[in-house]
């Protein structure tokens, strides 16, 4: 995190050589940072510093431990399967949650870049490209996402059953068939693809502008962008509701809440921020991104703070005027989850508010990588929980109907070797649309700003 | 930052010093008293008398005089409640969010902004304070040990929550503002006559500010405490006032997105007030280097913004309530609300709503007129903004009153089915509480600097017109010659440090 002196060096003289360098921060240097800045070895040899900040890089040992992730999240996935061969229910509600969530986390970062094209925002413009390649995970994630629901559909979502809208048939639910103009089979479909085709062609984009960027100075192409990114922030406003009752509340088809899409839009947008900052400080520890300052990553922790309470508030929100008023269908959400997975649902609103409320508090935490970090680690695996108690509890339940035992289960082999995998997945994918590109956008208009930037 | 991208907007126009931003800013409350300001002070008093009378009448009378029944025993009075809160909450929005947000165009409009805050929350408390009837026995509300029985307050109803909410939105707000007005009040201290009224004052106004660093440095603490304790209030406010709704068992009054919704609409109405008097007042006052284009159109953004966010809410309630089958919530957004005589009432085959003019006007105000301001040109319109901030503003009262009162009127039991229609003395509260809102905006006006002196000095050296023209030109012969900004960047950046390219020498924290 140290701003270091050979930082700057490595960066002048091996990126931009036609600017002379001069260290002006020698003046405030003394003692022991003397001796060790003239003892570097690097300064002697600039070249040692091998590295190119614009251009990434991934190194032999990175792409042999994400494929490590990837093999042992494939082998503990494959052992839950084995143990749950008896629940498909299970199996599929935790391959849609995890697939959703990581397809989340480009969303927030799609979301990110348009709202901060849409609203004029400079800072950002430093990491624009971390944000981008987080973002190009969207047709994978889409793709698998499609997957997952054309084959799993028939063991997560109870209102698929046709004897339910057949008013001849002993299981008619009157409900399930006044919904069915909404909840059936080939519109349900149909709308899961033109969201993941229309996000992934936002995403394709922001991006194409962003590297046409990279041609030369075009006030045009921004101009573009925003509207680009107008367009995207209108599609996305419907589509991440609907997304989100589609997938999620209709796991639980006769239970439903107004406030149920913004309250999942927060959960993953946090989750993004939190990735967000994890991967510009791992690459800032390799040697990239040597202008992203203290300042860039305290209002990461800033968006990762003030939306861990955002979180909160909705989920408060919908959670205490449920309980307020105490209404059957609507108390049957929180009742299955409150009766079997207690600790669980506490543990969740632990982990995403008391936590990243209480530490990312203070300005020094958000600047501190150990404990950001940290932090960021504790909110992506909080929110990665809130999924499963958003999907898990309400499959089982719902699709044990019709003589099978009940379900209950925890997190266990087979949801954490599924995250393991798709970690390792959004990875490879990250890793590769950031090394497809420059890691500036050099002609961006705001670019100084980013550089200039302190809170 | 001491640097803007050339790209923005210059924020202060016509090349003005910080002797002149001074000068235009103080003179408004200087000189004599202007005919304008004077008929138009008068009028809002006349107005803000029948507002008082109307009170004293009620308080004679009792609240019977009013045209609430027992179906529908919320309606006019809880309706101007929540939407002169709504109003207020422009000015938090921007003293604490857009502060947060980095928006350097919110020191234009932040001092009016806040100072409306403050009168439409004193105009939104009459209306519950009234409405309890016995009001000399209103200190009730207050939780303290006491010789009534004890008889406690109800800590689970959330009128009560309201109390707390609005008292501590009102202190935090108005010492929010009266902390920025202090270094603001010296400045226009020290302009007075030696020896005068004026001066002994704002003497006492000022606190005796006299700009040291370290009353500086304390003003900016305190500030930041303020901006920290206000910036959870914008969200809990017209939460709670939400809550007094949704956590009934009433459709139409309980949905779970009401929080985050009333919000936004709360946000939504109160642009659009800051804009309707905003206009006038740069005009009169001669204010246009101050709140320039780019304000309003920044304004109308948030306008179309956070009406597009309550647009998706209702729209959601609507889905919801279809997609929840539930027979009376079905029942209440279709033929309390949405059935008209002459396109949907036929379409679903029922008769028309009672106050089916009323949720369209509602949806047309609200959700169709912000639209228009997709388009720059129009954005940039100041006659079409004047217009469309008051549509918004007529669109959110029907907004409160369609709640309100559809989800009254016709309940579960048919034969306490009633129809409300307001009485005279209601209506006269009502417009009584424009004129105390206007006759305070124009005390305000004349009295305190509109525009905060200090806020805008300190963006003049980032977004003064002639500092950003200076930088677009520098910008312009890079292009030509083919440096990347970033190249130019890295190089004051590492000949000047983080923060450099001083444009000027004033280091603007923000």
């Amino acid at each position: 995190m140290k701003y270091t002196v050979w930082g700057d060096f490595a960066a002048n003289v091996v990126c931009f050589p036609h600017i002379p360098y001069i260290p002006n921060k020698l003046p405030c240097l003394c003692g022991m940072e003397v001796v060790w800045y003239l003892f570097n070895l690097r300064n002697l040899f600039p070249i040692m510093a091998n590295i190119d900040h614009l251009q990434f890089v991934a190194t032999g040992k990175e792409q042999r431990n994400i494929m490590i992730l990837m093999v042992v999240g494939l082998v503990l996935a494959l052992v839950g399967v084995f143990l749950n061969i008896d629940n498909p229910t299970r199996i599929w509600t935790a391959l849609l949650y995890n697939t959703f969530f990581t397809v989340g986390i480009a969303l927030a970062a799609t979301f990110f870049i348009a709202a901060n094209t849409q609203g004029y925002g400079g800072w950002y413009i430093m990491f624009r490209r971390v944000m981008e390649a987080m973002s190009l995970y969207l047709p994978v994630g889409g793709i698998l996402l499609l997957v997952v629901v054309f084959l799993g559909m028939g063991h997560i979502y109870h209102w698929l059953d046709p004897s339910l809208t057949d008013p001849a048939s002993p299981h008619y639910d009157k409900i399930l068939a006044g919904k069915s103009a909404y909840l059936n089979k080939p519109f349900f479909l149909g709308r899961i693809v033109l969201y993941v085709v229309a996000w992934s062609a936002f995403a394709w984009f922001l991006r194409r502008n962003s590297l046409e960027g990279d041609k030369g100075y075009n006030q045009k192409l921004y101009q573009n962008s925003k509207y680009i990114a107008a367009f995207f922030i209108v599609f996305f406003a419907v589509s991440e509701s609907m997304a989100s009752w589609d997938l999620f509340m209709s796991i639980q088809p006769h239970w439903y809440s107004t406030l149920w899409g913004w309250y999942n839009f927060i959960s993953y947008f946090v989750t993004g921020m939190s990735v967000t900052y994890l991967l510009c400080a791992y690459l800032k520890t390799r040697g990239y991104l040597p202008y992203m300052t203290d300042e860039h990553f305290h209002d990461i922790g800033k968006f990762m703070f003030g939306f861990s309470i955002a979180w909160t508030y909705l989920y408060f929100s919908q959670f205490m005027l449920i309980w307020y008023s105490n209404m059957p269908e609507e108390t049957k959400y929180y009742e299955i989850r409150n009766a079997h997975y207690p600790i669980l649902m506490w543990f969740t609103f632990i982990l995403n508010f008391i936590t990243p409320f209480l530490i990312l508090v203070t300005r020094g935490a958000k600047r501190n990588f150990k404990v950001a970090c940290t932090l960021g680690a504790v909110i992506i695996f909080g929110h990665w929980m809130d999924f499963f108690q958003m999907s898990m509890p309400g499959a089982l339940a719902n699709m044990s109907h019709g003589g099978h035992e009940v379900h209950f289960s925890g997190i266990g082999l087979l949801e954490i070797g599924i995250f393991c995998f798709y970690i390792g997945l959004f990875l490879f994918v990250f890793f590769r649309n950031l090394a497809a590109a420059p890691m500036l956008p050099v002609n961006h208009p705001f670019v100084k700003e980013s550089f200039v930037h302190h809170t | 930052m001491h640097y803007s991208s050339p790209i923005r907007e210059p924020l202060i126009q016509g090349n003005r010093t910080y002797a002149d931003i001074t000068e235009d800013i103080a003179k408004g409350t200087e000189g004599k008293v202007g005919m304008i300001w004077v008929v138009a002070t008068a009028i809002s008093a006349v107005v803000a008398l029948i507002g008082v009378l109307s009170i004293a009448y009620t308080v004679w009378k009792g609240i019977g005089v009013w045209g609430a029944n027992r179906t529908v025993d919320w309606a006019w009075d809880i309706t101007n409640f929540v939407w002169w809160i709504g109003i207020g909450h422009a000015g938090t929005l921007i003293s604490a969010i857009l502060l947060l947000f980095r928006q350097k165009w919110r020191t234009g409009v932040n001092r009016a902004a806040e100072a409306m805050t403050i009168f439409a929350v004193i105009c939104a408390g009459l209306f519950p304070v009234f409405h309890m009837g016995r009001v000399w026995i209103g200190f009730f509300i207050f939780p303290y040990p006491n010789t009534r029985g004890p008889l406690w307050v109800n800590f689970n109803s959330p009128l009560l929550w309201d109390v707390f909410a609005i008292s501590t939105y009102f202190t935090v707000s108005l010492l929010f503002w009266y902390t920025g007005l202090l270094p603001d009040i010296a400045t226009v201290r020290d302009r007075t006559k030696e020896g005068s009224f004026r001066e002994r004052v704002y003497q006492i106004l000022s606190f005796g500010w006299t700009g040291t660093a370290k009353q500086w440095q304390r003003f900016e603490s305190l500030s930041l405490i303020l901006a920290g304790l206000s910036t959870p209030l914008v969200l809990s406010v017209h939460s709670i006032v939400s809550f007094d709704f949704a956590t009934s068992v009433i459709p139409g009054w309980h949905t779970t997105i009401f929080p985050p919704y009333f919000v936004a609409g709360a946000i939504f109405s109160g642009f659009a007030m800051v804009l309707t008097l905003m206009l006038i007042a740069r005009k009169v006052m001669s204010l246009e280097n101050y709140i320039t284009i780019a304000h309003v159109e920044s304004m109308n953004k948030i306008i179309v913004l956070t009406g597009s966010i309550v647009g998706i809410a209702y729209i959601t309630e609507f889905f919801t309530a279809w997609y929840s089958v539930n027979t009376f919530e079905r029942w209440v957004f279709i033929r309390n609300r949405v059935a008209d005589p002459y396109i949907f009432g036929p379409l679903f085959g029922v008769e028309p709503a009672p106050y089916w003019w009323a949720y369209w006007s509602m949806m047309t105000c609200n959700v169709i007129s912000p639209q228009f301001f997709w388009i720059k040109a129009l954005r940039r319109n100041l006659w079409v903004t004047f217009i469309l901030s008051l549509v918004i503003n007529v669109g959110m009262w029907f907004e409160r009153f369609v709640i309100i009162v559809t989800s009254l009127h016709r309940d579960f039991l048919p034969s306490s089915w009633a129809y409300y229609s307001p009485t005279w003395v209601e209506v006269g509260i009502y417009v009584g509480t424009m004129g105390i809102f206007m006759t305070f905006f124009l005390i305000f006006c004349r009295t305190l600097p509109v525009v905060a002196i200090a806020e805008v000095k300190s963006i003049l050296k980032t977004s003064g017109d002639q500092y950003i023209a200076k930088i677009g030109q520098e910008e312009t012969d890079l292009h030509n010659r083919g440096v990347s900004l970033a190249d130019k960047a890295i190089h004051d950046v590492e000949h000047h440090g983080h923060g450099g390219h001083l444009a000027g020498a004033l280091h603007h924290k923000d």
